[in-house]
């Protein structure tokens, strides 16, 4: 990959995620005097999933047009820190403990980028007293392999939560700027997730200005494929107008002002 | 359906437009007064009431005690509400709602 793809602007060419994710990781990874370190921005608590400690971690292999993550997504050169992973763990720890939650989790990144920080900071968590770790992904390197997601289920604390993005290939390309061949990989996880007896749901951004109606319900049997019980999980999502989704909206050439202001019905 | 599975079933669609921000026991609160349901919730809320209903459903379908009652319920509700219109689906939440305290 010869220029680092920051975000999508009309006409962009479809890019490989695999590739995207070696050259994020050729930025956000390094080998450090106690392994692998990752780069993060922040470490705190927050409100969701009833309060769980956060760290805020940088870089992505996709790259969808309403996604809320903040600058760190598209300039990851240009944010964050590294840590090693007992750092990340430690301050995850302190997080968790000044505000009186016990669960923790990686935000604002896809976390299985980095693998061996990843699977080194499972081991402290493993062995730590917090009963949950979410672990938010978009599939694409648990898709890929199998293995991985084999190690992941060594660990008895870990909750996967895989993000579907699309049910077609041409709608996968143009709302993640990936190329259409990889569209099913997410759904890969899903299987190999299922397989391996994880703890996992799915989300999918089936908000209906962005995913019509059929594809929704293709998505649902999709995953019915798998299991009803599967689908039946679904976390749907509604896009909000924060202020870096907006900004991708527009670099994107689709109003943001036009888009936010339809009123959004449940899932009909 | 099985008790476990009727109350699994009230659950999901309870939990359909927030289940991962609230808790297990927040979102049992719409079920409270529902007596059979009582004994019940009390063993889901023993274990797992702190944590969000979406992976309280993911670990359940890995227990062998809650697995058939989950895919019971799960085959249901996909049926009568996830798949279903809005009208079904604003029928089903406007039951419960009636039935809470």
């Amino acid at each position: 990959m010869k220029e680092y793809l920051r975000f999508l602007k009309p006409g962009f060419k479809p890019f490989n995620p695999l590739e995207l994710a070696k050259a994020t990781e050729n930025i956000i990874c390094k080998v450090g005097e106690e392994g692998v370190e990752r780069k993060y921005t922040a470490f705190y608590a927050t409100g969701v999933y009833r309060g769980i400690a956060t760290g805020y971690a940088v870089g992505c292999c996709l790259r969808c047009y309403y996604c809320w993550s903040e600058w760190s997504r598209d300039f990851p050169d240009l944010y964050g820190d590294y840590y090693s992973p007992r750092k990340v763990f430690e301050n995850l720890d302190k997080a968790a403990k000044k505000y009186g939650v016990n669960k923790l989790r990686i935000s604002g990144c896809e976390p299985t980028l980095c693998r061996q920080h990843l699977l080194e900071l499972l081991k402290y968590v493993e062995d730590s007293k917090h009963p949950l770790f979410i672990l938010e992904t978009n599939g694409i390197l648990f898709g890929s392999d199998e293995n991985y997601v084999r190690e992941i289920s060594k660990f008895s604390k870990v909750h996967v939560r895989v993000s579907l993005k699309a049910a077609k290939p041409e709608a996968f390309t143009s709302r993640t700027g990936a190329l259409p061949e990889f569209w099913e990989l997410p759904f890969k996880a899903v299987e190999y997730l299922y397989r391996h007896g994880v703890s996992f749901h799915v989300a999918a951004m089936t908000d209906p200005r962005i995913m019509p109606e059929d594809e929704r319900k293709a998505l649902i049997e999709k995953l019915r494929e798998v299991d009803d019980a599967i689908a039946a999980n679904l976390e749907e999502e509604l896009c909000d107008p924060y202020e870096t989704t907006m900004a991708r909206m527009w670099a994107y050439g689709v109003d943001p002002a036009e888009f936010f202001s339809k009123r959004v019905k449940p899932w009909t | 359906m099985d008790l476990k599975a009727k109350l699994l079933y009230d659950l999901l669609i309870v939990s359909h437009l927030e289940g991962e921000d609230v808790s297990l026991s927040q979102v049992a609160n719409a079920l409270r007064n529902v007596d059979e349901y009582r004994h019940l919730l009390k063993v889901l809320e023993h274990e797992l009431g702190d944590m969000p209903p979406r992976v309280v459903f993911a670990k359940l379908r890995l227990l062998n005690a809650w697995h058939e009652p989950f895919s019971i319920a799960a085959k249901q509700y996909l049926e009568d509400h996830l798949l279903a219109g809005l009208d079904k689906k604003l029928d089903n939440w406007r039951k419960i709602c009636r039935s809470t305290p």
